[in-house]
């Protein structure tokens, strides 16, 4: 939680995450060179470089792909929501190892003394009509890249409360542009090159894997929305007792903002269902001492009010509730964010 | 170099050499005043230099949405 700003706030979690991260990304580094370099060897300088090109470019592929399962999977089995702790780490590593793959194709333009010819490459217009078989795949590598690259600068926290939640996320949602770009750049680029028909077949199963977890999440989500909106702008949640202590049940009014109404004990309010952090789903989170905690960072906030505990700022907006008879209700217009609106259960 | 390649590769260092100047003055001063974390009341929030320097790639990224900012404008 952001009292003040660190570079990294460290601790014992996310050092393992990295390890393992750094330990994986090396794995499959060498693994990819050693095994291609057997298969074919390089008889040239610049044949080390192709090599060490694709090794770079397939793994930043593959990193891409699982930053972007993360999310789904996460939603759809929350024992997986320790992968989603720290994914901020896996987008920046990724980013850096895409750099790589750009660096050595710079690299190996030099060797070949050959550096206008990319920049002429990229700047040939008439080309970019000419889909697919004469399309500059190098500049759809340049958008994943550039898209990589924004996302990265702008991953600290700190951007997240100078740009605001709702930007901070409409930007970030471009990484799908990018994840777009780059599935592209490899069709019409390393799979119009290589033959092999391995290329196609691990292209199209990480772009349809990540594209299926997106879809089920969704639908996991949709169902997860209840209760008809009033006449009145009230929206029946269910029977209070229905809700499992220290749970949440999640409604949207159509068209609204999802609304987490959260029972601890007695106690029942509601929140937005947007963690003030990242946007988190925080009514798939659960009550600790009190504080309703989200499932993406551990951010917390009290039940009776949505407020950070000290020396912590954030605030969630909140929503009045009531009970008609056995049915608990929400006021779908929210709260200013802090505002105590909380019900006790006699 | 065709002449499109190097009108848009001097466009991009002069946003870049822009960028470079603006985040550095931010990160040094601005940047503890304008967070957006409703805290307005309490003072500029601590940072340490590490943070400080995670900020400059995203500075100079967006330097007219943080000089925008600095000026009291909305975002």
């Amino acid at each position: 939680m952001s009292a003040g700003f660190q570079a990294v706030q460290w601790n014992g979690a996310k050092i393992r995450y990295d390890a393992i991260l750094l330990g994986l990304v090396a794995f499959y580094l060498a693994g990819f060179i050693l095994i291609a370099a057997s298969l074919h060897p390089p008889t040239s300088a610049a044949g080390w470089i192709d090599l060490r090109i694709k090794a770079f470019g397939s793994c930043a592929f593959l990193m891409l792909s699982t930053v972007l399962a993360i999310g789904p999977l996460a939603r759809l089995n929350p024992r997986l929501l320790p992968l989603l702790y720290n994914r901020r780490h896996l987008g920046v590593a990724t980013f850096f190892i895409a750099l790589a793959h750009a660096g050595f194709m710079v690299e190996w333009y030099l060797l070949e003394s050959d550096i206008a010819n990319l920049a002429g490459e990229l700047t040939s217009w008439a080309d970019y009509a000419n889909f697919p078989a004469g399309f500059p795949f190098k500049a759809l590598g340049l958008i994943a890249l550039l898209t990589m690259l924004v996302m990265a600068a702008t991953s600290h926290d700190y951007w997240l409360g100078f740009l605001t939640p709702p930007l901070w996320k409409a930007i970030h949602m471009g990484i799908y542009v990018g994840y777009g770009a780059a599935a592209l750049h490899i069709a019409l680029g390393a799979m119009q090159s290589n033959r092999h028909p391995a290329v196609p077949i691990l292209l199209f199963a990480l772009f349809g894997t990540v594209s299926l977890l997106h879809i089920l999440a969704a639908r996991k989500s949709a169902a997860l929305d209840i209760g008809d909106d009033d006449s009145d702008g009230w929206l029946v949640v269910g029977a209070a007792s229905d809700i499992p202590d220290g749970r949440a049940r999640i409604v949207a009014p159509v068209g609204g903002e999802r609304i987490a109404v959260f029972r601890d004990g007695r106690i029942l309010s509601a929140v937005s269902n947007l963690c003030a952090h990242q946007n988190g789903p925080i009514g798939e989170g659960h009550v600790v001492d009190g504080c309703i905690t989200c499932p993406w960072h551990g951010y917390e906030y009290r039940v009776e009010d949505g407020c950070a505990p000290p020396p912590f700022t954030e605030k969630l907006a909140t929503y009045r509730l009531r009970l008609r008879g056995n049915l608990l209700e929400v006021q779908t217009a929210p709260l200013p964010p802090g505002t105590n609106a909380s019900l006790t259960l006699p | 170099m065709t002449p499109s390649a190097s009108v848009i590769l001097w466009g991009v260092l002069l946003y870049v050499s822009a960028g470079l100047i603006i985040a550095l003055a931010f990160v040094a001063v601005g940047a503890p005043r304008l967070i957006g974390h409703g805290a307005a009341d309490q003072g500029p929030a601590p940072m340490t230099l590490g943070a400080r320097l995670l900020l400059i790639p995203g500075a100079v990224l967006f330097w007219p949405l943080v000089l925008r900012r600095w000026l009291g404008e909305p975002l």
